[in-house]
């Protein structure tokens, strides 16, 4: 390592699940890190559940409320929450984050899917369809290059998967066993498999699957396993569910300084392009800055961008901000014919993985299904039943109890995650609009392709299909109405790619800036496409693979994985 | 006031024992909200009715079917069941989106709902992992 | 002294057997007597957070000493021996085994805990000053703590199957063995060598007191962490009141128990409750012996009946009946005490080895238990023993 002219040998901008990572890993092997943090410690868990439990509205940021926070590092919690290019609902971005230490993995619902082998080369294996997007692009990597990684962030985090259903699908093979056995699925789960394994639709047969998760099955890691609190978007009042506040406390044990309540608003360039300096403000309005030999940006999909757009940064592709992008989700709403029990363990413990690749991705969008345990909770459900149970049908005492019994406990909803595709157009730019500490606010523009709109209509099929094999009847589906209807999934992902070539994206295939030698970016940002996985893990392997080049460029020798 | 008001829940619930601090609590809210009219004509309906005959059917009778009085009734239980306040109840079909009103963590975790549909309050713990694998141990019939 | 015959190993598996099960059962009553909801009294909606996680901890800890005892089993039959089920009835003091830690049955607490540490404590390392400090705040009863570790007994075992010839230690058919296909277990290894076999007694270790360096995820340091939390919630002097009034070490009949000293349960309907969950558990032990003893080749239909039922058993009977019994009166001579299971094992023959005996005996019994649990519906009672009646006339049914 170089003689201390920086401050630090690595600056950390986000303190979230890969920021984290990265600073943990060297922090451990004896780099001086600093993590900076625009939000604030997170009080207990069990006051966060109880923070839950009196929100008005259950939204992933409703459990964090916190008035300065929010004024000073703002978490949007939806669309209304972003100054937006588009008016039409159907054009609009729908996902939040969270700026709290430890990042928006506090709300993540915790699936930690891979991406399959194709979904690293979509241009060479699927292009050429007169209906495929001429954007679409291959990852500068394949599956191959990040396996080893994958295994690594899941003994890091703690995942818990079958390892019989999981080997090998799609051609996109395990080197490692799962660290903990699957989390169980649900009755709900093994009900509707008895029903529709081995039937197909479109060509393709369903097969319900433990969905691997990095929740606990076991006392990992210290931590208790999973208890089915039910809650995991927004919190995990016991900690059994992963998240990045995990790393934040590892890395600080390992020697990592984390600052806390420090907006970064500013990176000063070198005359040689190198960037050291980070400028940043605190709730007291007080400037400070710090400097790193190695900068690594971890701030999500959207600070991320805008902190660079903000600095005029790494930007000679014209790309940062760009290929901003999302997965459509959607949920259908039925009653089966039998009582399934929902609002019973996590809200989500089983998924239909065969519509996420084959060759209709020339054509449309492959998508993930996911079978769901929280009944019709967005549905304002107990609730609403009891509204009108007892307004319409005048029910009270026994009888109320009694019909509450036999037709709430037979909701089920089925969900799916669409792959949404690069778009130039798609993006995150800076807006007039200024934050509590007079930080430009992100605006977006985003608009789904054709391609991802067809995948959302066969998706939107293929629920009705499982549905209809289930006998299920009071069938709520919001595409009835408007069938380019989607909400957000949470993945904000895209927009500063990675690539070979460096007039088309962002950062190089270790996530390193193509202009300035010494920055790093981590986080989905770097995507180049997104598939139908969750992103958390794929993000969290790339992070531990860029914290070792980091190493390399500040001269530290490999870095120790976790033993299995 | 406060014994009609435990009767009359116990009726419209269905559920023998509840707790008299959490129906202060509930009656406190409602007094404070639009119900509070309604509460007071529903509790000297109450008052009235003929105790020792069949309770659920007068209480039927003489305040649930009347239209007018019908939100509070929905309101009171809606209250012991999930903690929460709506206030756009309405005679209608309710509003697309409903808008609640919470309590206290307390209220909240000490809904009636959960069990009545064999789950939990959703933050509590429903036992132990995996028991969602299994039909509920406290199925109710 | 290393173990060097089949027949040592096989009687030190026994030994492990009893006390995986015995230990299991310590850990469920302690987990029946948390308090579920606040209207029990005793905590705010915070400190039911606390208790409703160490209640899914407990019971966590229990299922995996489920799987020990599986294990055991499965390492059992590999050898040539058949499943060991039997354990003696609660209580057991502390020269019972030489473990030297009393086996009993009492609601959660300093003193259960206490006793679950030194259950789950490593063999190798002496006791760490912080844990002797912690167990010595924590203790009133006058019962001194020692610790001879079950790690001594696996210590044993493993030596057993290091020093015997494979060849001819594993002579048990490999269509014996149970795996997470008939139970509930994804962990359990199906032992068919010395390689699984040390596998095998290495889970076991490692999750109780996890490995030399890496306790964290032991059963050992969950209870730890349990008391500190316990010490620490009463050291603020709150009402807080965390487990139901259980009596200690009950016994659903009344005069004559198989134990030194059982308390019998006073109240009659609590007896008869108590005793409906003696029998049900008595069966499912019984069913599940059968499956690990007997070929899924040969007998494949009963033996997936036997295990679907017992599994089912035990969310949906064992565990509402138990909780259940400790919200009903345990009887004058017990004032402010409420009932509990006593797991009692009486008298019966094992489950034959003709598969549809077998079955047999068990449809008999099965129907004759949800007989008595229907004229128990007839009763008052509190609402998870209900379910528990219930419960157990639905899976009789179709049996």
């Amino acid at each position: 390592m170089s003689p201390a002219k920086n401050d630090f040998d690595v600056v950390i901008v986000g303190a979230g699940v890969a920021g984290a990572m990265v600073a943990y890993r060297l922090a451990k092997a004896g780099a001086r890190v600093v993590m900076l943090e625009a939000g604030i410690r997170n009080p207990a868990r069990p006051q966060i559940a109880g923070a839950y439990a009196i929100a008005p509205i259950k939204s992933p940021h409703s459990a964090y409320v916190q008035i300065e926070a929010d004024a000073k590092a703002p978490s949007p919690d939806g669309a209304a929450d972003y100054e937006q290019a588009f008016p039409e609902a159907d054009r609009q971005y729908k996902s939040g984050y969270e700026r709290r230490t430890g990042g928006s993995t506090w709300h993540w619902l915790g699936h930690t899917p891979r991406m399959l082998r194709s979904d690293f080369e979509m241009k060479s294996r699927y292009g050429g369809a007169k209906d495929f997007p001429l954007a679409m692009v291959d990852w500068p990597i394949t599956y191959d290059d990040l396996e080893p990684w994958y295994c690594d962030a899941e003994r890091e985090m703690g995942v818990a998967g079958s390892d019989e259903e999981w080997n090998d699908l799609f051609d996109s093979p395990r080197s490692q066993p799962f660290p903990m056995s699957m989390i169980w699925p649900s009755y709900s789960d093994m009900w509707i498999a008895e029903k529709i394994n081995g039937k197909k639709f479109e060509g393709l047969e369903y097969r319900v699957r433990s969905t691997p998760s990095a929740r606990n099955s076991s006392l990992y890691d210290g931590r208790p396993p999973c208890a089915g609190n039910s809650i995991c978007v927004p919190v995990c009042p016991i900690g059994a569910k992963y998240d990045g506040y995990v790393h934040v406390k590892k890395a600080v044990d390992a020697g990592a300084a984390l600052w806390e309540q420090c907006a970064v608003n500013g990176i000063d360039k070198d005359a040689d392009g190198s960037v050291h300096t980070i400028r940043f403000l605190t709730y007291g309005n007080v400037p400070g800055k710090v400097s790193g030999d190695i900068v690594v940006i971890a701030a999500n999909a959207i600070e991320t961008p805008k902190l660079l757009l903000i600095a005029k940064l790494a930007n000679s592709s014209g790309q940062v901000g760009c290929n901003l992008m999302d997965h459509l989700s959607k949920s259908t709403y039925g009653l089966a014919p039998e009582k399934l029990f929902p609002f019973r363990g996590p809200p989500s413990t089983s998924g239909i993985e065969s519509f996420r690749d084959g060759p209709f991705r020339s054509n449309w969008a492959g998508f993930r299904v996911s079978l769901n345990n929280d009944g019709w909770s967005r549905k304002s459900s107990p609730q609403a039943q009891i509204i009108q149970l007892v307004t319409e049908k005048k029910l009270i005492g026994a009888e109320l109890q009694a019909e509450l019994f036999e037709s709430v406990t037979r909701q089920v909803r089925l969900s799916c995650s669409v792959e949404v595709t690069p778009d130039h157009n798609n993006k995150v730019e800076l807006s007039n609009n200024t934050d509590g500490l007079k930080i430009p606010k992100p605006k977006l523009t985003f608009s789904p392709s054709d391609y991802s709109l067809r995948g959302l209509a066969h998706a939107t099929k293929t629920l009705r299909d499982i549905f209809r094999c289930i006998g299920a009847t009071n069938i709520i589906d919001p595409n009835d109405a408007d069938p380019r209807a989607f909400d957000g999934a949470g993945h904000i992902m895209g927009t500063c790619r990675m690539g070979k070539d460096p007039s088309q994206s962002v950062v190089d295939a270790h996530c390193r800036s193509h202009d300035h030698h010494n920055l790093f970016i981590v986080g989905s940002s770097v995507f180049p496409t997104v598939g139908s996985p969750n992103p958390t893990l794929t993000l969290a392997a790339l992070a531990l693979r860029a914290a070792q080049d980091v190493g390399k460029q500040l001269g530290i020798k490999k870095q120790r994985q976790t033993k299995p | 006031m406060i014994d009609d008001f435990m009767a009359l829940s116990r009726v419209l619930t269905g559920v023998e024992d509840l707790d008299v601090n959490l129906g202060r609590q509930y009656r406190d809210r409602l007094a404070s909200s639009p119900f509070q009219p309604q509460l007071d004509e529903i509790l000297e309906r109450f008052h009235g009715l003929k105790k020792g005959e069949n309770l659920v059917a007068q209480v039927k009778a003489k305040i649930v079917e009347v239209d007018r009085l019908r939100p509070t009734v929905c309101q009171i239980i809606l209250l012991w069941y999930t903690s929460t306040v709506q206030d756009n109840l309405r005679m209608e079909p309710p509003a697309a989106s409903l808008n609640f009103r919470y309590g206290t963590p307390e209220e909240y975790f000490s809904g009636l709902a959960w069990k009545i549909i064999g789950a939990h309050p959703p933050g509590l713990s429903g036992g132990y992992f995996g028991h969602w694998r299994y039909r509920p141990d406290n199925e109710p019939k | 002294m290393p173990v060097t015959t089949r027949s040592d190993l096989l009687k030190l598996l026994c030994e492990a057997a009893e006390l995986e099960h015995g230990i299991a059962c310590s850990y469920l009553y302690a987990a029946f007597s948390l308090k579920r909801d606040i209207s029990e009294g005793g905590m705010t909606w915070e400190e039911q957070q606390k208790v409703r996680r160490w209640a899914a901890q407990i019971y966590f800890v229990a299922s995996q000493e489920m799987l020990h005892l599986a294990l055991v089993w499965n390492l059992t039959t590999a050898i040539g021996g058949t499943p060991y089920y039997l354990r003696p009835n609660f209580p057991q003091d502390s020269t019972y085994y030489p473990l030297k830690v009393p086996l009993k049955l009492e609601p959660f607490g300093t003193r259960s805990l206490r006793r679950f540490i030194q259950y789950e404590h490593p063999e190798t390392t002496p006791i760490e000053a912080e844990v002797r400090e912690l167990l010595a705040r924590a203790g009133e009863d006058e019962e001194e703590f020692s610790f001879a570790s079950i790690g001594e007994l696996y210590g044993s075992i493993r030596s057993g199957f290091e020093q015997i010839d494979g060849k001819e230690l594993f002579i048990g058919t490999p269509t014996q063995q149970m795996t997470p296909e008939f139970v509930h277990f994804p962990d359990l290894v199906a032992v068919k060598d010395r390689v699984s076999a040390l596998r095998a007694i290495d889970e076991i270790t490692e999750q109780g007191e996890g490995r030399k360096g890496h306790r964290e995820n032991s059963h050992f340091v969950a209870f730890v962490t349990m008391l500190k939390e316990l010490l620490e919630s009463r050291a603020t002097g709150s009402g807080f009141s965390p487990s139901r009034p259980a009596m200690r070490n009950p016994s659903a009949g009344a005069g004559h128990g198989y134990a030194a000293n059982p308390n019998p349960i006073g109240n009659p309907l609590a007896g008869r409750v108590a005793g409906l969950f003696d029998s049900a558990y008595s069966l499912m032990l019984r069913m599940l012996a059968w499956s690990f003893e007997f070929d899924s080749v040969d007998a494949g239909p009963q033996l997936k009946k036997f295990c679907n039922v017992a599994i089912d058993f035990m969310p949906r009977v064992l565990l509402p009946l138990g909780e259940g019994l400790m919200l009903m009166p345990a009887g004058e001579k017990y004032p402010g005490k409420t009932a509990g299971p006593g797991f009692g094992l009486t008298r019966h023959v094992m489950l034959p080895p003709d598969a549809k005996n077998a079955e047999t005996l068990c449809r008999e019994r099965i129907h004759e238990l949800a007989a008595i649990a229907g004229d128990l519906l007839k009763q008052p009672l509190p609402d998870p023993v209900k379910a528990g009646c219930r419960h157990l006339q639905a899976i009789a049914g179709p049996f």
